[in-house]
């Protein structure tokens, strides 16, 4: 049984739907990630989960039991919340205890599931700090560790590395995979950055205009994307338009290859990483002049025209000096023929 | 450009002694012995707040301002606070006009509340003058300050903390006590001494309202009328300072700046 | 569920405004067209009141405005000035100088009023000190009790009130559009006249406007200071609510006063409307 089940719930706010009918399944000890742009109701998603915002329809089922009609405090829910929402009046310690005094738990274990957690979040010389004393990295720690001291079934995390720099987002991520290794929980958490959601995350669920895409592995969203706008919010692509009939695909780019499928209008997506120059014989080989190189330190990237006036990027890895990929330079480019992913239009 | 800095020096300058000026003289010649508030003022003395600590009158005008003062910063306080918290959370259009018709009452000569309300209780309602009339009038003027304070506060208030309550297992009126109060009690505080400092310097409702008795400004008042002595100006120095330190530990605490 | 939540958190302040303000003013409306016979009030519906009022208070009433409207015109200039200064020129002094007006804001309406009397009076403050200076040998009479010193005493008692909603509304000006509207090459008074008075414009006039019906409305700066010269119709609002018992007359006499001065404000705020076309 899943920990927690979303049962066709949606929402809708006066006439427009902000969330479409979700079914969603998560299970104990999962990391999950719903990455969206901003408005996809990625938000309002996850504030159903915790009792903040009412579903207009549908149910929230966690650990079996139905909490659809609870409020946030009865929910064995917790969230970390985007600006952190915490107590400027309380120090850092009664911050993290707050939740386990409204408990009524006793004061001595208070005082070391307090310590625990400051420990956890290695905070634990900060414990007496007032909260405008800390940086923005040490506040969403706080948060973290308020969230976590009630031993909630599942975490939520609301845009948790938005507010912070990315050299401290970068270590946040690690910070935030050690402690659900440490600790095992359940984490679901709502992020606009591909980066962050496919660094952290095992699962994926990548939302667009209050629908679900698209829900897997980092690396099947990345490799296997179902829909044009997955391809194209997640990672860089090279995209090409053409139609599928009797079994064959034509490119507007003016290559053809066999693939089986219903006929109409299809995509065909290509990661940059996937692209060669002058491929062996046996791959799908196109004809381009360069219009763009940038230098990105590891890789180079390289933006070339097709004769449809459609763009293709190569990430090339083991380019030489300066004088390859010059700018205007007519190339060859390719792929092996099962790098490709073919998107039905109908999908998106 | 040098020269205009000093033509805005002498002009600030000027406009700070015609508004301090008046004042900081009444203080000065409490002090003085010269019964007729002139030059020469007279040796040093403290004679006149000797004459009021002994007036039985001064004791009683002092009691009835002090239970207003703090009656009227209750419930003033008290009604808008609760305005505020509902008013920070409506349409602003609808919160604003709210906000303008509450304000009214301030933007009025105090003259036309004081009669209304007397005609209103005596002829309307046939019922007696007195503190409770004078702190329902207080309340009337002190209110829209108060709704101001804490709604300028409310306007940063960071509310996902007490969502975050919410979800730490707060019910609505625990996350009201131990969160938002606590957060909002300087504007509280604050804006009851505001509250409390002008109903200490009202003098035209209190006169109209308050049937028989004093205030310390109804005192001053029955004073003036008749003879001219320091004493006035100690009464005056006593009450600029209960107002003054009042109002500037609610600036203090509110850090409210015009 | 948060309607209901808003409507009851309102009711106090609300209950006050309607019991304390709205029915009373209504009242005076009714109690402006009723008599009086013995010193004693009787339901009725005569115009003898507003007769009496346009009658025997027209040229009082004119006056009156007249007052109001100087007080309320030096107040808003001269508060524009501090509050530019305070704002733009004092620099780091700019938050003790608005500090400083706050505390007068408190300090004591009576108590300034007052001040006056001992100021300017045939005995008092200046008088004494010229004579023990040898300047003058009989005190200078005209220096209280007439329509200047009124004046005098009331901008100093709303200046605070004149200087605080337009300081609130220059503070929301950034140095930034001041220092752009320079670069665009305006000079000091163009910025002034081009920038920052069209954004300060409806802090000006709730200052203009406040001070002018509190002047307008004041009895106790004329009876102290006004002598017989200086008089305002507020003082025989308040005389027929006192002495005379005319309830109804005095009811009429502060209605009619309230409108005209409304009547003023909206004729303001149509010409600042038109000017800023």
């Amino acid at each position: 049984m899943p920990l927690l089940s979303l049962d066709s719930l949606s929402k809708t706010f006066g006439g427009t739907t902000a969330v479409h009918t979700v079914d969603l399944d998560i299970e104990a000890g999962d990391f999950c990630a719903v990455l969206g742009p901003s408005g996809c109701g990625k938000s309002t998603l996850l504030r159903m989960i915790a009792g903040f915002t009412e579903p207009s329809t549908g149910r929230v089922i966690v650990d079996g039991t139905d909490v659809t009609a609870l409020g946030p405090e009865k929910r064995p829910t917790n969230m970390v919340f985007q600006g952190y929402g915490l107590f400027p009046h309380l120090s850092v310690a009664q911050n993290i205890a707050f939740g386990l005094k409204l408990r009524r738990e006793s004061e001595s274990a208070i005082t070391d599931k307090v310590k625990e957690a400051l420990h956890l979040v290695r905070l634990s010389e900060f414990s007496d700090r007032p909260i405008g004393s800390l940086s923005g990295g040490q506040q969403q720690r706080v948060a973290l560790a308020r969230a976590l001291i009630m031993k909630p079934k599942v975490l939520l995390l609301d845009e948790p590395l938005a507010a912070l720099d990315l050299k401290l987002r970068q270590a946040m991520q690690d910070e935030l995979r050690r402690i659900h290794r440490e600790i095992g929980g359940t984490f679901i958490f709502v992020t606009h950055d591909q980066g962050e959601a496919f660094g952290l995350a095992s699962r994926v669920v990548v939302m667009n205009h209050g629908r679900v895409e698209q829900i897997g592995s980092p690396e099947e969203i990345y490799l296997d994307p179902q829909t044009l706008f997955v391809a194209g919010f997640v990672g860089e692509a090279t995209m090409l338009k053409g139609k599928r009939k009797s079994g064959l695909i034509s490119l507007a780019c003016g290559i053809s290859f066999p693939d089986s499928g219903p006929d109409g209008d299809i995509h065909v997506l290509v990661r940059p990483n996937q692209i060669v120059r002058d491929p062996d014989a046996d791959s799908l080989k196109l004809e381009a002049r360069i219009s763009e190189r940038v230098f990105l330190g590891e890789t180079l990237k390289v933006t070339a025209v097709l004769n449809s006036g459609e763009h293709v990027i190569v990430h090339d890895h083991g380019f030489i000096g300066s004088d390859s990929y010059k700018m205007g330079e007519v190339v060859n480019l390719g792929w092996a023929p099962g790098d490709h992913r073919v998107i039905n239009e109908h999908q998106s | 450009m040098k020269s205009g800095t000093i033509g805005w020096s002498a002009i600030v300058l000027l406009l700070l002694v015609f508004l301090l000026g008046p004042i900081v003289l009444v203080v000065f010649f409490s002090f003085g012995s010269n019964p007729l508030i002139g030059f020469p003022m007279g040796q040093p003395t403290f004679a006149w707040y000797r004459k009021l600590v002994a007036d039985t009158g001064f004791h009683s005008a002092f009691r009835i301002s002090a239970i207003v003062a703090v009656a009227t910063a209750l419930f003033a306080t008290a009604a808008g606070t609760a305005a505020a918290l509902a008013l920070d959370r409506m349409a602003p259009r609808l919160a604003r006009s709210i906000t303008a018709m509450v304000s009214l009452p301030v933007m009025l000569p105090p003259l036309v509340i004081a009669i209304g309300i007397v005609v209103l209780f005596v002829r309307g309602f046939s019922l007696d003058l007195g503190v409770p009339v004078v702190v329902l009038g207080h309340v009337l003027v002190t209110q829209p300050f108060v709704i101001l304070i804490v709604l300028s506060r409310l306007k940063s208030f960071d509310w996902s903390s007490v969502d975050a309550a919410r979800d730490l297992g707060a019910s609505p009126w625990q996350s009201f006590r131990l969160v938002i109060l606590p957060q909002i009690s300087a504007a509280i505080v604050g804006s009851a001494l505001i509250a409390a400092s002008i109903s200490l310097d009202d003098f035209i409702i209190a006169s109209f309202t308050l049937g028989g008795g004093n205030t310390i400004s109804t005192f001053v008042w029955g004073k003036l009328r008749t003879t001219l002595d320091p004493s006035i100006n100690a009464i005056a120095t006593v009450l600029l300072i209960l107002t003054v330190v009042c109002a500037g530990l609610a600036l203090r605490l509110t850090r409210y700046r015009g | 569920m948060t309607i209901r939540r808003n409507a009851l958190l309102l009711a106090p302040s609300t209950a006050v405004v309607a019991i304390v303000f709205a029915l009373p003013l209504l009242f005076l409306v009714v109690i402006s067209f009723w008599s009086v016979k013995n010193f004693r009030l009787r339901p009725d519906f005569t115009f003898t009141a507003w007769e009496r009022f346009a009658t025997e208070y027209g040229t009082l009433t004119l006056y009156t405005l007249a007052v109001g409207l100087t007080a309320g015109i030096i107040c808003t200039a001269v508060g524009l000035a501090f509050a530019y200064a305070a704002r733009f020129k004092a620099g780091r002094f700019g938050d003790a100088l608005i500090i400083a007006v706050l505390i007068t804001l408190f300090g004591g309406y009576l108590v300034k009023v007052y001040a006056w009397k001992i100021i300017l009076g045939a005995d008092g403050i200046i008088n004494s000190a010229l004579i023990a200076l040898g300047l003058t040998k009989a005190p200078l009479d005209w220096l209280i009790y007439s329509r200047g010193t009124v004046i005098v005493a009331l901008v100093n008692f709303l200046l605070p009130f004149a200087i605080l909603p337009i300081y609130a509304a220059m503070r929301n000006i950034s140095d930034t559009t001041l220092e752009a509207a320079r670069d665009l090459g305006a000079s000091p008074t163009q910025s002034f006249v081009r920038v920052v008075l069209p954004l300060v414009s409806t802090g000006v006039y709730s200052a203009f406007a406040f001070c002018f019906l509190i002047a307008a409305g004041d009895y106790v700066t004329p009876m102290l200071l006004g002598g017989t010269s200086g008089s305002m119709l507020g003082q025989f609002v308040a005389l027929e609510f006192s002495t005379r018992f005319n309830w109804p007359a005095g009811a009429a006499m502060s209605l009619g006063l309230l409108a005209s001065c409304v009547f003023l404000l909206g004729v303001v705020a149509l010409l600042m409307k038109a000017r800023a076309k």
